[in-house]
């Protein structure tokens, strides 16, 4: 139009409004065969991986076996983050909810909030201006 | 004496019809018809090219109009349902999505395939072309049933900022976690992944190479070959598609409204005003309202390195729009703007657009002569 131009924009996701889509996207299991540290995840992958992997289909799981290291589950996230945990000595309790902590983790490296509120929209009331208040109700100098 | 003259000539100027009428000695000079200008530039949803395909090698359905069920046969491989179903990511993918269980895994691993130079497979093409026409019907009449006052190119921008390349590229890789199969036919002999799983990842011809570390080469363009953005997007076209295929027009525009138009686009940062003093000057008058004047609202520090004035644009009596700035000038441009937007981005109340069930059209304005 004449006398208007545009300025190109990219809109930004808001996970959560109209659709939630899970940010964990895959899970890779390592663990060792034969090495002491990896029995709970040994027992992990025998007993509980079927139901746990039914439970959150959302997920990719990958389970490879890495002779001669500690085991340690890696989630991959959508902002192309990875979380990794080494699972060493522990037992198939306590992996199950390292897992469950990975799955619900946005990918977002952990950082302490600045604001107590995080928004995209701007404020509705706007900033206070005293330029607006009645003349004779103004504070003077 | 004078006044009166001047009236008189102000009047006959204002009504055409009467000075039509009475003289017109000189023969109006033919009507030369101007070839309407073609438009260069063309956002990213416009750009889809279509290609034609020719008619044994497409299934028409009985009734035409169900687009659905249109069929491609000129490929000669196919991923069936089976093999799909026991590729993780696929699986993983449609249940991230909340896709219905009638839509197909097999549906889906053909989205993610882009058409290549040496492939068989079955690729996205023409669904990815179906979704962008779907996509852009539903995000169009989104837009003009929610700010039917936009100027036909902001409309335009805010469609793209939707559905254009780079927003839906974002929309697969940063929101669906959709992957580009990266690695080598070696590297996967090697780290002896089945040869089904590729069929999981975002496969197309790439546009630039990586010729050795540090050094990419682009526009290395063939027929085929895409931009990743583009990759990316037409995936996410085509699997809105298959939602249309599968589940049908309902469903489709549930999925857009959930994915895509649930996004965040700031409509009101679009605009760029050459001159908006003159804009909203010839605005008004087409409005019949009377020609805008600024006024002094407050300010302070006139004579500091920081004053502030407070001004309103008004039309008349009513105040149109009010503006701050550290100079009267910018101050009186911002309120300038600040009407002009408070014109074009008028919102009615409880919109429906037009696909929706009990849907009232609704008389808003006649719109702007003067384009």
């Amino acid at each position: 139009m004449v006398g208007i131009n545009f300025i190109q924009q990219v809109s930004r996701a808001r996970n959560g409004v109209g659709s939630f889509v899970l940010p964990c996207k895959k899970i890779v299991i390592t663990y060792c065969n034969f090495g002491g540290s990896s029995q709970g995840m040994r027992d992990f992958l025998r007993l509980k991986m079927k139901n746990f992997a039914t439970e959150n289909p959302e997920v990719e799981f990958q389970v490879l076996s890495k002779p001669g290291f500690h085991p340690v589950i890696r989630g991959f996230y959508t902002n192309s983050q990875t979380k990794q945990i080494c699972c060493r000595k522990w037992n198939a309790d306590v992996i199950e909810n390292k897992l469950k902590l990975l799955i619900n983790s946005s990918g977002r490296q952990l950082v302490k909030p600045k604001q107590k509120v995080v928004s995209m929209n701007k404020s509705v009331r706007g900033i206070w201006s005293p330029f607006h208040v009645d003349p004779s109700q103004r504070y003077k100098i | 004496m004078l006044k009166s003259s001047r009236r008189v000539i102000y009047s006959l100027r204002l009504s055409p019809i009467r000075r039509a009428l009475s003289t017109s000695p000189v023969k109006p000079s033919p009507l030369t018809v101007t070839p309407a200008k073609k438009r260069s530039f063309k956002f990213s949803y416009e750009r889809s090219n279509n290609a034609i395909v020719e008619e044994p090698e497409l299934k028409v359905p009985e009734n035409k109009l169900d687009f659905g069920k249109y069929e491609r046969s000129s490929y000669k491989l196919k991923i069936g349902e089976e093999d799909a179903k026991r590729i993780p990511s696929i699986v993983a993918l449609h249940s991230r999505l909340g896709l219905s269980p009638s839509y197909q895994h097999s549906t889906l691993a053909r989205a993610l395939t882009c058409k290549m130079k040496d492939s068989e497979y079955a690729d996205n093409k023409q669904m990815a072309l179906f979704g962008a026409n779907l996509l852009s019907f539903y995000v169009t009449e989104h837009l003009i049933t929610e700010y039917p006052r936009l100027p036909i190119s902001i409309l335009k921008n805010a469609t793209d900022a939707y559905i254009g390349d780079f927003s839906l590229c974002d929309v697969a890789k940063n929101s669906w976690g959709i992957e580009e199969d990266e690695t080598s036919n070696l590297e996967k002999y090697l780290s002896r992944e089945p040869k089904l799983f590729k069929f999981g990842r975002l496969r197309y011809d790439k546009n630039t190479t990586q010729v050795e570390k540090g050094i990419t080469k682009f526009d290395d363009t063939t027929a085929t070959s895409l931009s990743k953005a583009t990759a990316f997007a037409d995936s996410v076209r085509a699997i809105i598609a298959g939602v249309y295929a599968h589940d049908g027009e309902s469903k489709t525009k549930k999925f857009i409204d959930d994915h895509i138009l649930s996004r965040k686009v700031d409509i009101s940062s679009m605009f760029e005003f050459r001159e908006p003093g003159k804009l909203l000057a010839r605005l008004l008058k087409v409005k019949q309202m009377e020609a805008p004047t600024v006024r002094l609202i407050s300010e302070t520090g006139r004579l500091s390195n920081s004053p502030m004035f407070v001004v309103g644009c008004f039309s008349g009596d009513s105040m149109l729009a009010g503006g701050e700035g550290s100079s009267l000038k910018e101050a009186r441009i911002r309120s300038f703007v600040n009407s002009l937007k408070a014109f074009y981005l008028y919102r009615p109340l409880d919109t429906k657009v037009p696909s929706d069930d009990n849907f009232k059209p609704l008389f808003v304005d006649e719109g702007e002569p003067f384009y």
